[in-house]
């Protein structure tokens, strides 16, 4: 058992740096592969598309971002694991205070039920839950870069909230230095000075990363917009059909209730085109997932007779989840 | 058929160029000087574009090589004009490094569009309607045909499941041996929910489907190997109707979970015991 094992320093680091960048691997590549993906860059032009375009310049990035997850998570588990030695009730309130903080930012700036169109009732209010907990989680120990998305965390509270990561383990450890009640305590000094390299390196990767990426996707760090904002915006800023429809239909029909109006006024201006051009999005897996207020009276009608005609009354409505709804943006 | 009416197709040409394709370079060359012959009405815009598409395409297909951050040395001009006076050198050069493109990206699109940015030379082949989608249908060949592609996606994505699964349970055991029950337990719990979270996500992806695909669907879940499935199914572009979600969001899910579940209260609890020990 390496408990008893005279070189159990040695082991400990090597297994902590394993699971750091195991960790660091996995976040990274996940925002990567959201970022680089030709669909996503397709479909939201203006959130995907910071990892710039020649090789040498997307593998730097993504080493950088994989420093960058590392840095932070190595932070952020040494300050939890300072709290919890100093004591469990500690741990819990601090994080709980950061997690009640989220939730309340989110609630209080309407943004806090989901864009996975279909979810009503309770179940809307227990799947935000779930999945904010779990955003703020990935943000807080892998500093997720994905989650900076207006439709999860949002770009200030994402910076804000790994800023936050940074500080942690500076607030744990003069908590773990004051506690009367840890035994034989780690030399605090050197861990400071270890906390104070960690963070000047993450600063540095910061720095990199800022530096790597383009620039015209820096807002989205520092973006207030919430996740109905950023739906509203795209069916309004965007000329292609494909990515309107996809905004009002991939989306929680509450993010575009404002502008209902405006959307039934562009969908009948243009359906009969869209029937008589069949585009490639003009399916009928879209159709279904349309709501009869927002289709043409005429369309409407010859949709409900052709549904009857094949024997099943009238037309049903789609109530599977959208796709690319999960992920967000 | 005859040979006239399939020429008019990108597919019947991909199928064609992938019939004969070999490791050899000079083989390939051949082979797709004979396709570019037999296919000329569809294909002749490409060669007038790049008269050494040919020398490129022959190299891309061997995917043998992979070089060195070094681009297509050129003569200056607008990128018309460049690749339209390429060398068989800087064409050998664009198609030996497609390979590296198509190890370093999950989706083959993807694969195909990196190489697109990281060489703008390139550019105006693919204004060109057949190009893009006759290199995604190689590309997707070549993924299949590579022994760095495919197989080694899958087989490392199942054999780290694997091994991850097994580390698991040798660590809970040890825990148990040693009588740390609260540990033993809390990792079966931070398991356990990233399975859950993955049941879930396996069951909206597929609850459109018959029940037993879902029934399928979640077994590989519970087998551990749902990250070898996924790297299977981004790899090869699958695409469902049924599906909820693409394979690319898919796989990011699982990810996502099995980091906020497993990993991250992991790592804390790890390094809270070093600190005890120490």
């Amino acid at each position: 058992m390496y408990i008893t094992s005279p070189k159990k320093a040695t082991f400990h680091l090597v297994s902590i740096l394993i699971s750091t960048l195991t960790t660091a691997f996995s976040s990274a590549m996940i925002s990567y592969d959201q970022d680089v993906s030709v669909k996503n860059r397709k479909k939201n032009s203006e959130f995907y598309g910071y990892v710039k375009n020649t090789n040498l310049e997307r593998t730097s990035t993504f080493v950088v971002m994989m420093l960058l997850a590392a840095f932070h998570n190595l932070s952020r588990t040494i300050g939890t694991a300072l709290l919890l030695a100093v004591s469990g009730s500690t741990t819990f309130v601090i994080m709980g205070a950061e997690m009640a903080f989220y939730i309340g930012f989110k609630v209080l700036r309407n943004d806090f039920v989901l864009w996975i169109p279909g979810l009503e009732g309770a179940l809307m209010y227990i799947a935000a839950l779930i999945v904010h907990v779990i955003v703020k989680v990935l943000v807080d120990f892998t500093g997720l870069i994905h989650c900076r998305g207006a439709k999860l965390m949002g770009g200030s509270l994402f910076t804000f909230s790994t800023v936050l990561g940074q500080i942690l383990p500076f607030v744990a450890l003069s908590l773990y230095s004051a506690s009367t009640t840890v035994e034989n305590k780690t030399n605090t000094h050197k861990m400071n000075i270890a906390l104070i390299v960690q963070a000047c390196c993450w600063g540095l990767s910061v720095i990199a990363f800022f530096g790597l990426i383009d620039s015209e996707k820096l807002w989205t760090f520092y973006g207030t917009t919430t996740g109905a904002q950023a739906t509203i915006q795209t069916f309004r800023s965007s000329d292609d059909p494909a990515i309107k429809m996809n905004a009002i239909f991939s989306n929680h029909s509450s993010f575009t209730e404002s502008i209902k109006d405006e959307v039934i006024a562009y969908m009948r201006d243009n359906w009969a085109e869209w029937e008589r051009t069949q585009p490639a999005w003009f399916t009928p897996k879209f159709i279904a997932s349309v709501g009869d207020e927002f289709i043409p009276g005429r369309a409407l009608h010859q949709l409900n007779e052709a549904a009857i005609e094949t024997g099943g009354g009238a037309r049903r409505r789609s109530s599977v989840l959208s796709v690319r709804v999960i992920l967000g943006n | 058929m005859s040979i006239s009416q399939q020429q008019l197709t990108p597919i019947v040409v991909v199928e064609t160029l992938l019939e004969l394709r070999s490791n050899s370079q000079p083989n390939n060359l051949i082979h797709v000087e004979r396709v570019f012959t037999d296919n000329a009405t569809l294909l002749a815009p490409l060669e007038t574009i790049c008269p050494k598409i040919k020398i490129l395409l022959s190299h891309l297909l061997a995917n043998t090589t992979t070089v060195m951050q070094k681009k297509a040395r050129v003569s200056a001009g607008s990128e018309a004009t460049r690749l339209h006076d390429l060398t068989d050198a800087e064409a050998a050069t664009l198609g030996k490094s497609f390979k590296k493109f198509l190890l370093g990206n999950k989706e083959v699109a993807t694969a195909v569009h990196a190489w697109q940015l990281d060489n703008p030379i390139l550019e105006p082949l693919f204004t060109e309607l057949i190009f893009e989608p006759m290199i995604i249908g190689i590309a997707k060949e070549l993924m299949f045909a590579s022994t760095l592609g495919l197989a080694k996606r899958v087989v490392l994505g199942a054999g780290l499941s694997i091994m991850d699964m097994i580390t698991d349970i040798f660590v809970i055991r040890d825990y148990l041996r040693i009588g740390d029950t609260t540990s033993a337990h809390t990792l079966m719990a931070m398991i356990g929910l990233s399975i859950v979270i993955q049941l879930v996500i396996a069951y909206v992806q597929n609850r459109k489907k018959s029940k037993w695909v879902i029934l399928r669907e979640l077994l590989i879940v519970l087998s551990g190997l749902k990250p070898a499935v996924d790297a299977y199914r981004v790899a090869t572009g699958y695409e469902d109707e049924l599906s909820a979600l693409e394979p690319l969001m898919d796989m990011s899910l699982g990810k996502g979970a099995e980091l906020a579940c497993e990993s991250v209260p992991g790592e804390s609890s790890e390094k809270m015991k070093i600190e005890k020990l120490n």
